[in-house]
């Protein structure tokens, strides 16, 4: 399964909380709290593009996770 | 499945070369031969029986023979940084970390910004000691590679996994966020004095007397759905200051946790339905043996080290944390 690349929109909607997904990867979860609270207290396209690569490389270095799968599946479907 | 061992039982299986990490009372590591093992200090465990004080046997989790790449990686609190980014592709890392040492406070706080955090499962606990002995002796950890004896440092097992398993952390914790009031933080630490209650500033030993906040309960935050504790050490009314277990994050919204009647029901509701021959590495909180008096009783079949705190990527109070490895 590929990692759609830091430029799609679907890592950018999920961080603004535009998308919501209910995630079952607890890495994911934890990640998503910290750059949420990041980004409100400093928000900015510098920091969005930073949270981006942040979260991106969770997913992409756990990809063989079925979990982390479905949940990267919730983020882009 | 044993998992409580005698010095002597555990010596042969170093001895044959066994990859392990321990938990134990200092006087009973210290008596371990050097070998392929970490362990930290502490004399609770939920054992084969149930949970138990002992400072006589070690709880032992023995790596799969599998695994392959096996480090024994030491850290202090300048370097501790780089404990995530260290993690070998497809592996995992088992960490210990003594308690109120300044490496356990160093990774505590910043952690979660450290590169690399959540590409490889890192789990572990903070050493501690028994309870009578507190202010008398301190918490540490032993690199069995050097027999070498730290107070403050922290050490990590690294392993690597054959490409068709995978491991995975996941945790138990038996509290939601209860009705009460939204609190807030204006830094990131172990202590504050000060609380945003529902965006009102206030002293917050002063809100917990004056409310009769039961402390036993944590404080409870939800990262986008894992909800993470926050535990009460101290609510010190001179000086008007409340002490935590693991440190409160500027910009998170915390609540007390709603009470809990009946813990080892709504723990084994939790369980994971593969049961816990699944598990292979696990801890629970001190907190959670002490309030929910869990000496002497059983949490399903699953066992590990009682910890002063537990380590899921980040460290975390009164929850169990929980290591599996599957086939993928």
């Amino acid at each position: 399964m590929v990692v759609p690349v830091s430029t799609h929109p679907g890592w950018k909607n999920l961080l603004n909380g535009k998308k919501q997904c209910d995630f079952e990867f607890l890495a994911a979860k934890m990640t998503m709290g910290r750059l949420k609270i990041l980004i409100q207290d400093h928000p900015g396209e510098s920091t969005m593009q930073q949270s981006v690569e942040e979260l991106r490389e969770v997913f992409v270095k756990n990809i063989n996770l079925p979990k982390v799968q479905r949940d990267l599946g919730k983020i882009f479907n | 499945m044993k998992v409580m061992y005698t010095v002597d039982e555990l010596s042969k299986k170093i001895k044959e070369n066994k990859s392990l990490f321990l938990a134990g009372d200092e006087k009973v590591l210290s008596k371990l031969p050097k070998g392929r093992w970490i362990g930290g200090t502490i004399p609770y465990f939920m054992a084969e029986n149930g949970g138990e004080f002992s400072q006589d046997k070690i709880y032992a989790t023995e790596l799969p023979a599998y695994i392959s790449d096996l480090k024994i990686k030491a850290y202090t609190s300048k370097t501790i940084p780089n404990v995530y980014k260290d993690l070998p592709d497809n592996g995992f890392g088992l960490i210990v970390i003594p308690a109120t040492s300044k490496t356990h406070l160093e990774f505590a706080l910043k952690s979660p910004s450290y590169e690399g955090f959540g590409t490889s499962p890192l789990i572990g606990w903070i050493a501690g000691i028994n309870l009578a002995d507190l202010g008398k002796i301190s918490p540490k950890v032993i690199n069995g590679e050097t027999l070498e004896v730290l107070e403050d440092g922290a050490l990590v097992l690294q392993a690597k996994l054959p490409e068709n398993k995978a491991a995975d952390i996941n945790i138990i914790n038996i509290f939601q966020q209860g009705q009460g009031d939204a609190l807030s933080f204006k830094e990131d630490g172990f202590s504050v004095k000060t609380v945003l209650v529902n965006g009102k500033e206030t002293n917050f030993a002063d809100y917990i007397l004056e409310n009769g906040l039961d402390t036993r309960l944590p404080l409870v935050a939800d990262y986008y759905g894992a909800l993470v504790n926050i535990s009460f050490q101290n609510v010190d009314k001179d000086k008007k200051e409340v002490q935590f277990y693991a440190p409160v994050f500027k910009g998170m919204m915390y609540k007390l946790a709603a009470p809990v009647k009946d813990y080892i029901q709504l723990f084994s509701s939790q369980l994971p339905e593969e049961g816990a021959d699944h598990i292979t590495f696990s801890c629970n909180c001190i907190l959670n043996y002490l309030y929910s008096e869990l000496e002497g009783k059983k949490t399903g079949a699953v066992t590990g080290p009682i910890t002063f705190g537990e380590i899921a990527y980040q460290l975390l109070n009164q929850t169990m944390v929980y290591l599996t490895i599957d086939e993928i």
